[in-house]
């Protein structure tokens, strides 16, 4: 038996080096690092869209009564700032010429989600502003919708 | 009497330290992409983990040696170091996105800033882990992670259809709309079976069975921990994949913060659930963050014959207590960078899968080995059978891993 271990011993440490490389080379130049297509301004957009969901989410929960004003202040900053990653990205140059109004709608509508989610954020402990919110948001989840539909033509 | 309470004990804490970040995010988001079909990799999953840990810790009882002594002894020295060196970075890797998730489960409970979080988060590690012998740590954040179980709660008022469930356990790819969907699919198949079978789970279980002192009279104990605890901690897996299924799924909201996930418990419990689950979910990574730094210590003084053990006092296993407080260290160091939390869990996921045939393989061999074992101790031939199918299905996984996380950028679609 200890012949066999050290056997594969010979081919496991070459194994191991190989797989942590082929997922250290993948981690940095593989997800993101290429010019996006219409494939990924769809998944960005789908992103969107979820945040929208949840801010959604989040303001009828706290309309409802079921959430502390520090989790809808900490919940909606942390999807903020998932917003504000995406919206980084969505710049024209990071995309093909054909897809420049698409990209220019997301970036608009990333925008206006961010600010969405910053007014929940401030909303507190007021009913009328968490409602404004969540039209808002409920909004803006449609648009995306509607976005993300048309990226899928 | 003290045997049973030994037991319970052994059995809660098992399951409370059960559930992650990683798998937290990932099952929830799994049940929103795919509802109930992803059950069944959960199930294969945890039978792997149960059949590892249940082999580490027999082995650690029989023979009195942890996972890193027998990687060195029968792989050789090269092939060993490799495997620590791999290791020891899955550990810092995982031990990070543990400490982010508990900064930003602190920030929705307090709404202060994250990277002051992290650091508070450190030095409460820290204090933990000094002070506390092993025996209570695994029982404050075993036990208290069982307020997990208001997941288990959510799930059952969220009256999902019990038959499409039970069928979600049944293996099998549903019809999907597109090729990169299919993909999307295989990659979270691998990445739940890798957040169920996280190789620093097996690590943390044999030596602390060390720490525990157990002896051969133990492997009946032992096995029972190691089934039961991982089962009923499985069923927490399973909790949270039925909340993505029937809260966000109808949403098309794709959770990918640990926030998101408590809005399940807040839906159905009200604002108690909600504390509850936070709650839980602290202690469960804060559990996680503990045993991934206590792992790349155990793994490290095992490799290179240093005095280890948290029951041994700190001067006495300077080295030891020197490489978790590093450990600790790095990981909030990397976590106050400002880098994505998200994107680490999602990296730990994957590094770890990879590594999990190494780790995998010589608890196998050494499981398996009559004469070392001996007749009573060793592998039957089933056992053997499915650790050969399991270390099969790692590998196979593992060598997906990475082309399916470019493929799918990043588990985007």
């Amino acid at each position: 038996m200890h012949k066999r271990a050290r056997s594969w011993g010979n081919w496991l440490a070459p194994a191991i080096i190989l797989l942590i490389l082929g997922a250290g080379v993948a981690s940095f130049a593989g997800p993101g690092q290429s010019q996006g297509d219409k494939h990924s301004l769809k998944n960005d957009v789908s992103e969107l869209k979820s945040r929208a969901g949840t801010g959604r989410l989040v303001a009828e929960q706290a309309l409802a009564g079921n959430l502390t004003r520090n989790f809808v202040e900490a919940q909606a900053e942390q999807m903020r700032k998932g917003v504000a990653q995406t919206r980084d990205k969505l710049t024209p140059e990071q995309f093909g010429p054909e897809l420049s109004a698409q990209v220019l709608q997301a970036a608009d509508l990333a925008r206006r989600l961010e600010g969405a989610l910053n007014s929940l954020r401030g909303a507190g402990a007021d009913r009328q502003a968490a409602e404004s919110a969540r039209k808002n948001l409920a909004g803006l989840f449609e648009e995306l919708s509607r976005l993300e539909e048309d990226l899928k033509e | 009497m003290k045997n049973i309470v030994e037991l319970f004990l052994g059995i809660l804490t098992a399951m409370g330290g059960f559930v992650e970040v990683g798998e937290l995010v990932f099952s929830v988001d799994a049940g929103a992409k795919f509802g109930f079909r992803l059950l069944w990799v959960v199930a294969l999953g945890t039978l792997g983990i149960t059949v590892f840990c249940e082999m580490a810790g027999r082995v650690a009882a029989v023979k009195g040696q942890p996972v890193f002594n027998l990687i060195r002894e029968r792989a050789g020295l090269n092939a060993g170091l490799v495997t620590l060196v791999a290791a020891n970075l899955v550990n810092l890797l995982t031990c990070t996105a543990e400490i982010g998730g508990i900064a930003l489960v602190w920030q929705l409970l307090s709404g202060w800033p994250y990277r002051w979080l992290a650091l508070g988060a450190l030095g409460f590690l820290l204090l933990v882990v000094w002070v506390l012998s092993f025996q209570w740590i695994e029982r404050v954040f075993g036990l208290l992670g069982l307020l997990m179980c208001t997941y288990l709660a959510a799930a059952y008022y969220l009256r999902p259809n019990w038959g499409e469930v039970a069928a979600g356990f049944v293996p099998g790819v549903p019809h999907l709309e597109s090729s990169s969907e299919y993909l999307l699919f295989a990659y979270f198949a691998v990445a739940i079976l890798s957040s169920v079978m996280l190789p620093y789970e097996t690590y943390f279980y044999a030596s602390g069975a060390m720490e525990d002192g157990w002896n051969p009279g133990d492997v009946n104990l032992n096995r029972v921990i190691a089934i039961v605890g991982s089962v009923l901690g499985s069923v927490l897996a399973v909790a949270l994949v039925v909340c993505g299924a029937q809260v966000f799924r109808p949403h098309q909201i794709e959770p990918q913060l640990p926030g998101e996930a408590a809005l399940a418990a807040s839906l159905t419990l009200g604002r108690w659930g909600l504390l509850a689950a936070v709650g839980g979910m602290f202690f469960a990574f804060a559990g996680a963050a503990i045993e991934t730094s206590l792992s790349g210590a155990y793994n490290l003084a095992q490799f290179l014959g240093w005095p280890w053990g948290k029951y041994r006092p700190a001067r006495t296993a300077a080295r030891f207590s020197l490489t978790w407080i590093i450990t600790f260290v790095l990981a909030a160091l990397i976590i106050m960078t400002g880098v994505d939390p998200v994107s680490v869990v999602e990296y730990s996921i994957v590094f770890s899968v990879v590594i999990l045939p190494f780790t995998y393989f010589p608890v196998l061999v050494i499981a398996g080995d009559r004469r070392v074992m001996g007749e009573e101790h060793a592998n039957g031939w089933f056992a053997n059978a499915v650790g050969w199918f399991y270390l099969g299905i790692v590998t196979l996984a593992a060598l997906l891993a990475v082309p399916l996380l470019i493929v799918t950028r990043g588990g985007k679609g």
